[in-house]
């Protein structure tokens, strides 16, 4: 592949990549490392893919054994899913390689635009702040329990939301 | 919208979303661990669920852009958060994953272009204002004055909607960045800007046919040999309008190419036409009504339904908005459209807007422009202190943009009509409960400030 085709397929499917690097560590910060890392030997390889698909395999393995040599490294031990649960992931997330993240991003925000501040605020604390439940219940005065039935009925709002969208779209598409 | 959901226990809560997001808190003991892994390992529609919360996960970061991120920053105002916040890794300040993608974007196309183990200076920025920031090649972060060098593959990001800063490479060539702006710049012996989002004005000198001033963005690349023209990124258009000279627009999603010209304009957009039209003019008339909710790209304001003039199906609402040591304020920021411009400005223009207050008090209105061809040239403010009618009473108020007078000069001269407004903006410090349900410009008026009442 020639790299800046390989640049724009890892930019597109960013958040997909994230998140699977995302499951294994549960640190933003560290996800971002391991994908920038992935990123940067994917471009030195650049040569070496024969398509998008071999690309986003490759990526996802390179992620998962560097985010599992970062777990590796902590001082202390960490609980973490299981190797078998971690390879059915993969095939679940090789399965959405076809979803198409710039739609499923155009339906996230128009339906997070429909939320409450209050909730709006929520996802930010947890998502863009990166804090726990405790750290958000602390930081809006709530308590911890309150928090995470908010973040469970938000995303559960924005499932049915996005899944209407879907099939809006759909019907608009014929 | 979804109910106020921080209420006591919910019997119908998600168990298995529950055991998700303790998971990711690092909240979960042995045996939890244990069901969620069995959960994930049996269950089809669980991995399909916990790939797509982890996808979405992501994209919600991306969503929260400064501005927003800015109006909530409020809860994380105690001290405990601003010690969490300052451990934070330098680069994410800059707002959010969409920046942290485009910046290692950056980086790795930095990387690319130039395989050379040091970088070279090839410009310096001045004009600098606001808060712009640069990115190096090594990823260290070092904020913007006047007279900083640029070495090649260095990021220089705008932050702000105001904020703008002027690079020039060693040719007397200038990228002008306006507003949230971020670009790569290179300079291997052809020239390279990387344009992850914003907007710029450029002014190319001649460059070596063999070598044209390459300008790439998500969705379009652009050779110049020697022009000036307007330049909107955003992640799925690029928006090119030539005011002199020639540009080579390639699509990068097909690789199709047209040459625009002077006075002309081309919009890359996915599946839209391919097509070179004239630069439109900004609207004479100009309106927004809310009826279908709050328009694309309207970040400052919440969508209401209740408590409307009769007949009304949409407005918008002030939402707070933290300045940092600008204060908190209470705003309406329409959508910014820096490149066509919102309305043209006449010697009989005025503004109108139907609103109410639940607590009268004054409010700045302003009008923020931008030069023909293209640097920010100020806000217009007005600012009478007109605004004390009856509490909760729905109004219209006309005003003539000729009241409209440069915020911060001395002189407080009146809008001219040679500038692009693209963005309208209604500030109050305090909260007035402003509601507005209706924003339009039109071509004649009174010539005076005007009130009527609305039934």
């Amino acid at each position: 592949m020639k790299p800046d085709a390989l640049v724009r397929v890892l930019i597109r499917d960013r958040a997909k990549l994230l998140g699977y690097i995302w499951a294994i560590l549960r640190d933003h910060h560290l996800a971002d490392d391991v994908f920038q890392d992935v990123t940067v030997l994917a471009i030195e390889r650049a040569a070496d893919f024969n398509d998008e698909g071999h690309l986003l395999l490759w990526s996802r393995k390179t992620a998962r054994f560097k985010a599992l040599e970062v777990l590796r490294g902590k001082p202390y031990r960490t609980m973490s899913l299981s190797e078998e649960v971690l390879d059915m992931l993969a095939q679940t997330w090789e399965c959405a390689d076809a979803m198409n993240t710039q739609d499923e991003a155009e339906y996230l925000k128009a339906c997070v635009d429909q939320l409450t501040p209050r909730s709006q605020e929520i996802l930010h604390l947890r998502y863009t702040e990166g804090l726990t439940g405790v750290q958000v219940a602390e930081a809006i005065n709530v308590q911890v329990g309150s928090v995470y039935v908010a973040l469970t009925r938000i995303y559960q709002t924005l499932e049915k939301c996005i899944q209407q969208r879907r099939v809006e779209a759909g019907q608009a598409n014929g | 919208m979804v109910d106020d959901p921080t209420t006591p226990e919910d019997l119908s809560a998600d168990v298995f979303l529950l055991l998700v997001l303790r998971y990711f808190d690092g909240d979960v003991n042995a045996t939890e661990l244990t069901q969620l892994n069995e959960r994930l390992r049996t269950d089809d529609s669980c991995r399909q669920r916990f790939m797509e919360f982890c996808t979405r996960g992501m994209l919600v970061r991306e969503i929260f852009d400064p501005e927003r991120q800015a109006s909530l920053r409020r809860e994380t105002a105690s001290p405990r958060m601003q010690e969490r916040q300052t451990t934070n890794r330098k680069w994410r300040r800059l707002g959010g994953l969409a920046l942290a993608a485009s910046l290692l974007a950056g980086v790795m196309i930095g990387w690319w272009f130039f395989n050379t183990p040091e970088s070279h200076t090839i410009g310096s920025l001045q004009g600098v204002s606001g808060d712009v920031r640069i990115l190096a090649v090594g990823g260290e972060v070092r904020s913007a004055e006047n007279g900083s060098l640029i070495k090649s593959g260095d990021t220089v990001r705008a932050s702000g909607e105001r904020d703008q800063a002027v690079f020039n490479f060693a040719d007397g060539t200038k990228i002008t960045l306006i507003g949230d702006t971020s670009v790569t710049l290179s300079d291997g012996g052809q020239k390279s800007v990387v344009v992850h989002q914003g907007n710029l004005a450029v002014l190319a000198k001649p460059q070596p046919r063999e070598l044209p001033l390459v300008l790439a963005t998500p969705t379009a690349r652009i050779q110049v040999v020697g022009t000036q023209f307007l330049l909107e990124t955003r992640r799925d258009h690029t928006d090119l309008s030539v005011i002199e000279g020639r540009v080579r627009v390639t699509r990068v999603d097909d690789n199709q190419s047209v040459e625009v010209t002077q006075g002309k304009r081309l919009l890359t957009k996915d599946r839209a036409d391919f097509s070179v039209q004239d630069i439109p003019k900004p609207h004479e008339r100009w309106e927004l009504d809310f009826e279908d909710g709050l328009p694309t790209g309207m970040s400052r304001g919440r969508f209401v339904r209740d408590g409307l003039p009769a007949g009304s199906q949409g407005g918008v609402a002030a939402v707070r908005a933290d300045h940092g040591k600008h204060a908190i304020l209470h705003e309406i920021a329409t959508p910014e459209n820096w490149s066509r411009g919102l309305f043209a400005v006449h010697d009989d223009s005025h503004l109108h807007f139907t609103y109410k207050m639940e607590r009268p008090d004054w409010l700045n209105v302003f009008i923020i422009v931008r030069e023909p061809n293209g640097p920010f040239a100020g806000n217009y403010l007005f600012n009478k202190p007109v605004f004390r009618g009856p509490a909760g009473q729905w109004q219209s108020i006309t005003i003539p943009l000729s009241e409209f007078k440069k915020a911060g000069s001395e002189k407080g001269e009146s809008l001219p009509t040679h500038l692009v407004p693209f963005l309208v903006l209604f500030s109050s410090d305090n909260d007035r409960g402003l509601v507005i349900d209706r924003i339009w410009v039109t071509r004649g008026g009174p010539g005076a400030v005007e009130f009527k009442d609305i039934q």
